[in-house]
């Protein structure tokens, strides 16, 4: 991690679990150590890295954010701290609540907080990376307007033989090539993604 | 080796007062305002 601001909204779960992970992966600890208690010197040892290198960063966690109005003004009151938002990440999209009054349907709803996550990143020149789930079809449930929107689409897949294999696409991207993909070795145990 | 884990106990609950008040901090964006 480099000391730049990021900002993590999170509607999926807890802020404390989203940090865990964090230590999980940056420590090498697995979660149910985390969860259980730590059992050895190198648990211990790799908690306190993990601490350390989260402690010496600008890393803002907020599960408490429903509507992209929040999200907007937090992300906004961020970038003219003095520590700057260079990272804005949403987990995930279809959570994110937006009022469009009666005519306004999911798919609706949907597509406007997509666009004011594109003109928000557009306006504070930030990464902005939405998470979002798929429907059977490997869609952006809900909304093609987030493929639109989208500068860049990596897609995750899990193929049930595969083990901990995960295939890694690029589906969509602007600036270069479409269609390729990779594999990485998932270890559920920190929560990280591996070289395969 | 009673020792080492009476250290161990101790060393683990200290990284989990620490890790519990960093969890506070990164929530309130206090990281930020150091």
């Amino acid at each position: 991690m480099s000391k730049i601001g990021i900002l993590v909204v999170s509607l999926e779960m807890p802020a404390s679990q989203i940090i865990d992970r964090l230590v999980a992966k940056l420590g090498n600890v697995p979660l149910r150590a985390l969860a259980e208690g730590l059992d050895t010197q190198a648990h211990v040892a790799g908690v306190q890295k993990a601490i350390n290198i989260i402690s010496n960063n600008n890393l803002v966690v907020r599960d408490d954010l429903y509507d992209i109005a929040s999200i907007v003004a937090t992300a906004r009151a961020m970038a003219k701290s003095p520590i700057g938002l260079k990272v804005l990440l949403v987990d995930y999209i279809q959570l994110v609540r937006c009022e469009l009054g009666r005519e306004g349907t999911r798919e609706r709803e949907v597509a406007e907080v997509s666009r004011s996550l594109r003109l928000l990143g557009l306006e504070l020149s930030c990464l902005v990376i939405g998470i979002t789930q798929l429907n059977e079809q490997g869609k952006a449930r809900e909304s093609r307007a987030i493929q639109q929107d989208a500068t860049c689409i990596l897609a995750i897949k899990l193929d049930e033989d595969a083990g901990e294999l995960r295939t890694i696409s690029i589906p969509y991207q602007r600036n270069g090539p479409c269609g390729v993909e990779t594999n990485l070795r998932f270890n559920g145990r920190t929560a990280s993604f591996l070289n395969a | 080796m009673e020792k080492e884990l009476q250290n161990l106990r101790l060393e683990v609950e200290r990284l989990r007062k620490e890790l519990a008040d960093l969890k506070k901090a990164i929530v309130k964006g206090a990281l930020c305002q150091k």
